[in-house]
């Protein structure tokens, strides 16, 4: 149902134009039959004045933007233009980012610039069936260098907000993949078994694109305590802290990874893993990251978005 | 891990294949191809990390697409390109501006809230477009179809509309809509047409036409194939039978739109077409929104009209066969 105020200027502007068309038409203008002109299904979020269509908010060159109040005003990439998918549509105008990609907030400019740059090397790349960093890569490469450093000065510029909570658990709400898991709210449970299984609390505003959803990511019970072992490092494996920073809130040249989304931080560890990350600061990570086993790297990304940033 | 997500691990490059199309991808440079990867045995791949898009489909076709992809409008959906001629990149779309068939779809159906091209002549769609452009054909600000197609208009270049004319003038016109005459309706909301309640909920139709897709899941995905229904008072169609015969002050409507009402070459088919689509049109002329000389010939015509008659017309028309 729309709201009535909306209705006011609309009206106003057939009663204008009706008025106008009075000396041509004939005394007797008929009433406006609203009722042949069906207005589009708009929806909204929590806390934002604005409405859009699913065909706006599906449109990747032009995100909606829900809360132009809580960020500063977006360079051009970010916001969309046409032929460019916009860094905003997934990574948020916020730079919040969502599980299927990765939170950009408060990343560094040269650590933005560095991943666009190997993507379009190739140095970073991508398992073909995963679509979300296929696309990125797209992106990347249709990408020009003052784009890429605008959108990154952008993103780093912008502070870091945690909104997913980390929930160790051995049955969790049924799942559905829809790039990332929506939570079965009726009830029905199912097994987590040796996985991270992360989504939005809320389907729908998720699906709105709303900067302000929160997460949950389920992880395997003792996760947690065991990533904090793990992450203090042995012989091998030097500690977590000692590029990514105290409470692993980032380093000089390494990213955070304090309370971001645990899926992200898996694919990478497992990524590099796999040699698809290759770029001048991947060495470090791909020697760290030998001999983890998959709940090891569950273990390391669960403790990580666990933290506060 | 179930079998489907393994063997989609097993053949990434079947995937990377696949995937382009289904992303939505045909007009962007080539991929760099992935680089060789340290060997995994499919046991050790973790799935669960990758969780893939929903993919939506309608019947009839193998051809799945993600929610982003079926809002693009700058590179439509075509889930049956078998079923019509090759289109027209206007047509088909192409960035920034949105592909006509987004809207009007590759077989020229259109949706019940836009007209349906297929079989008006190439000089009519030319004509309507120059007529956006210059502001002689204009729309209430709220429709916001209308106000859509007016940016399309100025966005498009004289020669991607010839194409499209051409395109659309050539296509046969299938109708899919059927008028039904009721005093209570299944209870509607609204999508820019009406999509219908099915849980057996009604309301008073009362002195309107409500038309929209007999299956609103398949409408909101684009079908072309889908059937409509315009629900309109009880006895319109007798009465607007009538009022097009015409009277003495007012010519018949076959005088110019041909018998049957299929059209002549200097106005368009209306036979079996949207009701709406045909109420908004004398509506139109009547609030003088729609100029042009073609415009002044419709005018005197709709002069006496009350809404109740256009309803009765516009029933009428659709009921007819094309």
């Amino acid at each position: 149902m729309q709201p009535m105020w909306r209705w006011i200027p609309l009206l106003a502007t057939i009663a204008v134009t009706a008025a106008a068309a009075q000396g041509t038409a004939g005394p007797s203008q008929p009433e406006v039959p609203a009722w042949a002109f069906p207005p589009p299904q708009t929806s909204s979020v929590p806390g934002s004045a604005h409405r859009f269509s699913d065909t706006a908010i599906f449109d990747r060159t032009r995100p909606v933007d829900w809360f132009p109040d809580d960020h500063p005003p977006a360079p051009d990439a970010v916001k969309g233009r046409a032929q460019l998918f916009a860094c905003g549509y997934c990574h948020s105008p916020d730079g919040g980012g969502r599980p299927e990609n990765t939170a950009l907030a408060g990343l560094s400019e040269p650590y933005i610039v560095r991943l666009l740059a190997d993507m379009k090397s190739g140095a970073r790349a991508y398992d073909p069936h995963f679509t979300t960093g296929v696309n990125m890569v797209l992106v990347a490469q249709l990408s020009s260098d003052p784009d890429v450093r605008a959108a990154a000065a952008y993103f780093a510029g912008l502070t870091y907000r945690k909104r997913l909570s980390v929930v160790e658990a051995r049955d969790i709400p049924r799942a559905a993949a829809n790039s990332v898991y929506f939570f079965d709210t009726g009830g029905a449970m199912e097994p987590l078994g040796q996985r991270i299984v992360e989504g939005p609390d809320d389907a729908e505003r998720f699906r709105r694109r709303d900067p302000h959803t929160t997460y949950t990511a389920y992880v395997p019970p003792g996760s947690v305590a065991r990533g904090a072992a793990l992450a203090r490092g042995t012989a091998g494996h030097p500690a977590c802290d000692t590029c990514h920073g105290t409470g692993l809130r980032g380093g000089p040249d390494a990213p955070p990874l304090a309370g971001r989304f645990a899926t992200a931080q898996f694919r990478q560890l497992y990524d590099f893993s796999r040699g698809l990350r290759s770029g001048v600061q991947a060495a470090p990570m791909t020697a760290a990251v030998a001999g983890l086993s998959q709940s090891d790297m569950i273990a390391l990304a669960a403790y990580a978005a666990s933290l506060e940033p | 891990m179930n079998g489907k997500a393994l063997s989609r691990w097993i053949l990434p490059s079947l995937l990377a294949t696949a995937l382009a199309p289904a992303m939505g991808q045909q007009q962007t440079p080539a991929v760099k191809p992935a680089r060789a990867v340290a060997s995994v045995t499919p046991e050790d791949v973790p799935a669960w990390a990758f969780p893939g898009p929903v993919l939506y489909s309608v019947p009839g076709t193998t051809r799945r697409i993600t929610e982003v992809v079926q809002f693009d409008r700058t590179r439509a959906i075509d889930w049956f390109p078998d079923e019509h001629p090759s289109m027209p990149d206007a047509v088909k779309g192409r960035t920034p501006v949105y592909g006509c068939s987004f809207c009007h779809l590759p077989t020229g159906g259109g949706r019940a809230g836009n007209g349906s091209l297929a079989g008006l002549s190439a000089n009519y769609i030319r004509e309507q477009v120059a007529n956006m452009k210059s502001g002689v054909r204009a729309y209430d600000s709220r429709f916001t179809t209308g106000v859509n197609m007016v940016l399309v208009a100025n966005l498009s270049a004289d020669a991607d509309i010839d194409a499209a004319a051409n395109y659309y003038a050539g296509l046969p016109y299938r109708k899919l809509i059927r008028v039904v005459e009721a005093a209570r309706i299944p209870r509607v909301s609204t999508d820019s047409v009406y999509l219908f309640d099915r849980s057996g909920a009604t309301e008073p139709l009362g002195e309107r036409i409500i038309e929209g897709p007999d299956d609103a899941e398949r409408f909101r995905q684009r079908d072309p194939n889908i059937t409509y229904t315009a629900y309109v008072p009880v006895g319109s169609i007798a009465r607007g039978a009538a009022l097009a015969r015409g009277t003495q002050q007012r010519p018949a409507c076959d005088t110019c739109h041909g018998p049957g009402l299929k059209g002549s070459e200097i106005a368009p088919p209306l036979a079996g077409r949207y009701a709406t689509g045909v109420f908004r049109q004398l509506y139109d002329f009547r609030t003088g929104l729609r100029n042009g000389p073609q415009a002044e010939l419709m005018k005197p015509v709709v002069a006496g009209l009350s809404q109740q008659d256009m309803i009765a017309l516009a029933a009428y028309a659709t009921s007819l066969d094309p």
